[in-house]
């Protein structure tokens, strides 16, 4: 299955950086999914939760409202906070 | 000159004692240099990919027509001008506020928004009616709350037509040992700014932008002042602890100098009492 590149960004840190097959987030006028080869999208969020899928396994998140912005399968999810995130945390 | 060695030998003491302060203030700087600084570099991925996405906002859909990108036509320039609470940083603030001047006294017109104890003292002495609000006691330390009430006042202002446009005056932190005040347009958004690239400018990306074009850039471009601000105070109090740090690295090698000259001429001047005193002993003895 064609995968895409999805980047995670919260204001502080990187948390996210690697290939996924889906991504599925709540946008303000209800809850969409991304798959590669999207058409190029511009999305604003709002709170809930965040559903990862890379392959045929799926990990649930949960963000405070951000951004979501693909284009070329290369996507990226600016967001305010995110919960249960435990990848690639560069805390001190 | 008995009395003159007693006294070079508390002037060394004492230099020798001021060197541990400036070492010791050195050390404290050095320290909250590399947490400012970590978390000012933390922030530039998030800045650079928020403004990249603004940058080509701007070109897919109408954003001239957003008030945040359209200069108002009342109002005046209010420049916000960032400084340290604390001195003993070099000329850091001193670099700022000639800038500052040099700005307000090219636009007549212009208020000031001063941040920092040792701006407001300045502008207050100097450009007291031209205040529009002044913040102290920053502490130094970074929060993410910190700069958000101060962003939506900035943003309201403007909207409401009491300033024409905002510019920020703030130290770019470019290396520890160096920093450059420099004016940057806060609002309106200029989208030229935001680099994007010819080629793309040519053939913008043709995006959906969900729900609505209005709600986007509702949601985007408030995200983005405020991040802006934060870096912005984040660069600023970077910059006063890698002033503060050279300025008191200077400070302690100026103390290691003072305090081996001072040492040569005590060893000096001991010597020469030594030897008069032997003369005077010599002599003595020859008489006899």
């Amino acid at each position: 299955m064609a995968n895409f590149h999805l980047q995670i960004v919260t204001q502080q840190h990187t948390v996210f950086d690697r290939d996924v097959t889906s991504l599925t987030m709540p946008g303000e006028e209800g809850s969409f999914g991304v798959w590669a080869n999207h058409r190029p999208i511009i999305a604003v969020l709002k709170e809930g939760p965040i559903d990862i899928r890379i392959g045929s396994n799926t990990d649930r998140y949960q963000i405070t409202g951000g951004f979501f912005e693909m284009e070329g399968n290369k996507a990226t999810l600016l967001v305010d906070s995110i919960d249960g995130m435990t990848l690639e945390s560069e805390d001190d | 000159m008995p009395e003159n060695l007693k006294a070079l030998r508390l002037r060394i003491r004492s230099i020798n004692k001021t060197k541990k302060i400036t070492k010791a203030m050195e050390m404290v700087s050095a320290a909250k240099l590399r947490k400012t600084e970590g978390v000012m570099k933390s922030m530039r991925p998030f800045l650079s990919k928020i403004r990249m996405l603004i940058g080509r906002l701007a070109l897919s859909t109408g954003a001239e027509n957003h008030p945040l990108f359209q200069k108002s036509e009342t109002g005046v320039t209010l420049y916000v001008v960032f400084t340290s609470d604390r001195g003993l940083c070099g000329a850091f603030n001193a670099n700022i506020l000639k800038l500052a001047k040099r700005e307000l006294d090219a636009n007549p017109e212009a208020k000031v928004f001063i941040l920092g104890r040792k701006g407001r003292d300045y502008m207050r002495k100097n450009y007291r009616d031209r205040i529009a609000k002044e913040v102290v006691d920053l502490g130094g330390e970074l929060e993410g709350a910190m700069t958000d009430s101060l962003t939506d006042e900035l943003r309201q202002g403007f909207l409401n037509g009491l300033y024409s446009q905002i510019k920020l005056i703030y130290p770019n932190f470019i290396s520890t040992a160096m920093n450059r005040p420099v004016v940057e347009q806060f609002l309106p958004f200029d989208a030229k700014a935001f680099g994007v690239s010819e080629e793309e400018a040519e053939s913008p990306v043709d995006y959906l932008l969900e729900p609505s074009p209005e709600r986007v850039f509702d949601a985007v471009l408030p995200r983005y002042l405020k991040s802006k601000l934060f870096i912005t105070l984040a660069e600023t109090f970077t910059s006063e602890h890698s002033s503060s740090m050279m300025a008191m690295n200077n400070a302690t090698k100026n103390c290691d100098d003072l305090s081996g000259s001072l040492t040569l001429r005590l060893n000096k001047a001991r010597q020469a009492a030594i030897t008069t005193e032997i003369i005077e002993i010599v002599s003595g003895a020859n008489a006899l």
